[in-house]
């Protein structure tokens, strides 16, 4: 059977549009990209838990609006199995504890923002860094070289937000 | 007795010893402290809130919160809430919302009641613009007169 010619525009118009449905469904805002982290050991341990550990792991990413941000660290150990997907790799997922962590945050033209710090708790599958109580921030912001110290400090790379509340104190110097 | 001497203006433009180091030009470096601190990178911007107080130098800040936009450098400071500039002890300042501009070393402090006190003498209006660079204040009120009170030194 042959089609006519409205029919085959048809066809074409209901191909288009499902092409760029799917091609808009597999857009993400903000990807996690693993540079470099490859497990250096990885074991069970006595409580039937999957630890892996890590040297220099590096994560980065870019937000909604072009941010970019990186995170490394000297060390990552990972606790738990986390979930995984097809798209997720085992590794980047799960809590891990980070030793030495620096994470920048890097707008088109523009300065960046970072910070560091002894210890944090980071969470790959959601960008969630959590640093603990008394840990010491340093970092650069708006031409100023900035140490903060809170109760609580958060942050969320991939919306490129920084929270710290229960008391906070910031020194800064001009550059 | 010293005798006080009030006047009712509609502009006064005064020059005073400065009231506020400009924190452009000023190396010394700033201490806050405040209840907590939201970064949103993405908008540049960097919020202080709760019980902020702000310290460079002689100078001390007040307020209920913070903001500083940024980009490359600072671009804007602004205070809100109870806002207080006090120099030492003899310089004091105070109004709703205080705005400070590095680029043009302009404070500009407003409210419903914004005051510039220093020692014994006192402005009132609901505008004070304070050049940093040329350290001259200008007190003004919409719709009526400045109040001044001059008590001479001797």
């Amino acid at each position: 059977m042959t089609l006519t010619r409205a029919q085959k525009l048809i066809g074409l118009g209901l191909a288009a549009t499902g092409l760029a449905a799917l091609l808009a469904l597999n857009v993400r805002e903000s990807r996690t990209i693993v540079v470099e982290a490859q497990p250096a050991t990885l074991q069970t341990n006595t409580s039937g838990t999957l630890v892996g550990a890590m040297e220099a792991p590096r994560y980065s990413g870019r937000s909604a609006n072009g941010t970019e941000w990186n995170l490394t660290a000297a060390t990552a150990n990972q606790i738990g199995s986390g979930q995984t997907g097809e798209h997720i790799p085992s590794h980047a997922t799960g809590e891990l504890r980070l030793t030495q962590l620096a994470a920048t945050f890097t707008r088109p033209d523009e300065e960046p923002l970072s910070i560091a710090s002894q210890a944090a708790t980071y969470q790959p599958h959601t960008t969630q860094l959590t640093l603990p109580e008394g840990t010491d921030i340093s970092g650069t912001l708006g031409g100023y070289t900035v140490v903060l110290q809170a109760a609580q400090a958060n942050a969320e790379l991939s919306a490129t937000t920084l929270r710290l509340t229960g008391g906070v104190s910031a020194t800064l110097w001009a550059r | 007795m010293r005798p006080m001497l009030h006047f009712a203006l509609p502009l006064l433009a005064l020059t005073i010893g400065c009231i506020t180091a400009p924190l452009a030009q000023n190396k010394e470096p700033i201490r806050i402290t405040a209840e907590a601190l939201d970064v949103q990178h993405s908008s540049g911007q960097a919020t202080f809130s709760g019980n902020v107080k702000l310290v460079q130098g002689g100078l001390t800040l007040t307020a209920n919160r913070l903001n500083a936009r940024y980009g490359n450098g600072l671009e804007t400071l602004t205070a809100t809430g109870n806002v207080q500039f006090v120099r030492g002890n003899t310089e004091t300042a105070s109004g709703d919302t205080a705005t400070y501009e590095p680029t043009t070393q302009t404070l500009t402090l407003t409210g419903n009641k914004v005051t510039l006190q220093r020692g014994p003498s006192t402005l009132v209006g609901d505008k004070l613009v304070y050049n940093l660079a040329t350290q001259v204040a200008r007190v003004t009120k919409q719709g009526g007169p400045v109040e001044a009170t001059f008590v001479p030194q001797n």
